[in-house]
């Protein structure tokens, strides 16, 4: 929720950044803040994760496993063969007043067909969603295919930091990458068969997110502000001239417009979204792009050493 | 103060910190209550205020909290306040707003203090231009917004709480207060980490770095213009600015620019981990973190570090 600022600190902002290349809390352009990240949470939920950025981003995020089997022609394209996740994203009432009443279902809507649109175009991480295939007895040119179906639930406890899309693209990739899930094998009976759990400690693993995208965002500031203030004349086309990632809600405020692109580890690309009204040119647009994909290549890695990290440091504790 | 250089390096995730242990600096131990503590009240006819649960069955001289904050006690009454509760005004305190919305037709702005309700403003107690004592007339009406338009920042003294709560603010007394224009920032903290003094307008210890510290946890952080100029501020057209009449910026390096994110960082930073903010930890976070770059003072391992040194030195 960006807060409203008055007419000095825009420009100090806009100081700061035209005359030294500095942003107010002192980072550079490219510079992302630290994120506090605690996975494990919610002992009933299959898999959870909490995200705290500093400035007042709170997310929790949990995952809800599901099996779902279909069948398939034996020669049908691996690309059907593949899981779903489904999202829900809910600005916590109690949490704050400004979630309080409608006003933010608009965002909450966004939140989801954004999440949405990353993780359907992750073709890989669906595929790795599958948990078993078999040929049926009695129809051999059927396969029946058994995947996981992810229901992820965020809740937003906190949204005063600015740039709360990458906050929640960080808590679900976390929170599926925590998901436990069981083994699944084909028990043949005297009906045909179905698909059994085998829900050993020893037979559950971890789903695998290496494909799993996240989201990078950057700001593009501009002093087209400076222009609003005068009545008379026409505001010209302002070319944004600076682009910063991870804006705080200080700059997310005062941002033209921001670019939100949700990358895996490998760099590709899965969605890029842009909200502002304000132009931007092609090429500003494509190395925003560029940089942001890198950036989320970067988080990814992180992302993944550090729950390995947790993980151990769990084994090692009992 | 020592950083470990091995952990400061570039690691964007990292476990939440642990602020246990930071509680007990902010007051004495046995000045913190949770709710359901139990707070010893030895003298005869104590009198319970909020925050306070008590009910005839009790022993007389236990008290029970039923907030998480600082006991307060002001002769007999004894008060819990919430630390991450709203500001609860006081006549006399200087205070940092946002004006909330203009109302001409009732010659008053509404102003955002962090309290439990907007403060209101009216015409009549602000300082009109040149410094003169004289009727509000109803040109004065019509340009209320050139005083203050929606979302300037304002300094203000609480002049008046009245009996339904309504905060009465005034910008008259001082030079000092009034509309916040200095090229500034401005940070919101929790109210209850701020303590009352009486100079709430202080400089930071870096040449012409003030800081105006808003009882109700809103601070503002600016440069002061020369001391000369105090009562006018010096009015310049930038190019940049197109028109729009502006202070005039003072001719600063980038070290005086990391210089202001740092005392910007030092305030989120005691924030952050729960430490009174005055003016005297303000200037010891800024001059302890002479060694780090500023965008480093929000990482893990400066909060940890700073958290040791603060609780060891309380």
């Amino acid at each position: 929720m960006p807060a409203d600022l008055s007419h000095v600190e825009k420009r100090n902002i806009l100081w700061l950044l035209r005359e030294h290349g500095v942003r107010i809390d002192g980072r550079s352009f490219s510079q992302t803040r630290s994120v506090s990240l605690q996975t494990d949470v919610l002992p009933s939920a299959a898999g959870s994760a909490r995200i705290l950025v500093r400035g007042g981003n709170d997310v929790l995020a949990s995952t809800n496993t599901e099996l779902r089997q279909f069948d398939v022609a034996i020669d049908a394209d691996p690309i059907l063969k593949k899981g779903s996740v489904g999202f829900s994203v809910e600005f916590c009432g109690v949490a704050s007043p400004e979630f309080q009443g409608r006003g933010s279902e608009v965002v909450e809507v966004e939140l989801v067909s954004l999440l949405e649109s990353m993780y359907s175009s992750s073709a890989e991480f669906l595929l790795h969603l599958v948990a078993g295939e078999r040929k049926l007895a009695s129809n051999p040119s059927v396969l029946r295919v058994c995947c996981w179906e992810i229901y992820v639930d965020v809740l937003i406890l906190g949204a005063s930091g600015g740039n709360i899309v990458d906050a929640v693209s960080y808590a679900v990739r976390s929170a599926i990458a925590t998901t436990f899930v069981p083994a699944v094998f084909w028990q043949e009976d005297a009906l045909g068969g179905s698909w059994e759990l085998d829900e050993r400690a020893e037979c559950c693993h971890r789903l695998d997110v290496t494909h799993a995208p996240v989201c990078s965002s950057g700001a593009f500031m501009s002093e087209s502000f400076l222009a609003e203030r005068i009545g008379s004349e026409i505001p010209e086309l302002v070319v944004p001239q600076w682009l910063i990632l991870d804006p705080c809600a200080e700059e997310e405020s005062l941002a033209g417009c921001t670019i939100s692109v949700a990358g895996t580890k490998h760099r590709q690309i899965c969605a890029v979204w842009k909200s502002g009204a304000e132009p931007v040119s092609l090429d500003l647009t494509l190395e925003a792009t560029r940089l942001c994909e890198t950036e989320c290549a970067l988080l990814c890695d992180e992302m993944d050493a550090m729950l390995v990290d947790m993980d151990r440091s769990d084994l090692d504790e009992p | 103060m020592e950083v470990d250089s091995e952990s400061s390096s570039c690691k964007r995730f990292h476990p939440p910190l642990n602020l246990e242990r930071s509680v007990p600096a902010i007051l004495p131990a046995s000045a913190l209550v949770l709710p359901g503590d139990a707070i010893h009240a030895p003298e005869q006819n104590t009198l319970r205020g909020h925050g306070i649960s008590w009910t005839l069955n009790d022993d007389p001289t236990v008290l029970r909290a039923t907030l998480a904050g600082a006991v307060e006690r002001i002769n007999k009454l004894v008060t819990v306040r919430s630390w991450r509760g709203r500001y609860i005004p006081n006549v006399g305190d200087v205070v940092v707003g946002r004006i909330v919305q203009v109302l001409p037709a009732s010659r008053r702005w509404k102003v955002d203090i962090q309290a439990r309700q907007d403060a209101v403003l009216t015409l009549f107690a602000i300082r009109l231009p040149g410094a003169v004592q004289r009727r509000r007339t109803r040109e004065d009406e019509l340009n209320m917004r050139s005083f203050y338009a929606e979302h300037d920042l304002i300094a203000a003294e609480v002049q008046e709480v009245k009996a339904d709560g309504t905060i009465m603010l005034h910008t008259r007394l001082e030079d000092k207060l009034g509309k916040l224009q200095q090229l500034g920032l401005f940070v919101a903290v929790p109210p209850g980490l701020i303590h009352r003094t009486s100079r709430a307008f202080a400089s930071l210890g870096y040449p012409r770095l003030c800081a105006v510290l808003g009882v109700n946890g809103y601070i503002w952080i600016y440069w002061s213009t020369d001391e000369s100029d105090s009562a006018e501020p010096n009015q310049e057209q930038l190019p940049q600015s197109r028109g729009v009449k502006v202070p005039l910026v003072p001719a600063l390096t980038t070290s005086d620019a990391k210089a202001f994110c740092r005392a910007r960082n030092a305030v989120l930073a005691l924030s952050m981990l729960s430490f009174s903010i005055s003016v005297e930890s303000i200037r010891y976070v800024f001059g302890a973190s002479a060694t780090i770059e500023p965008r480093d003072m929000l990482e893990p391992p400066f909060l940890s570090s700073l958290q040791d040194v603060m609780n060891g030195s309380s």
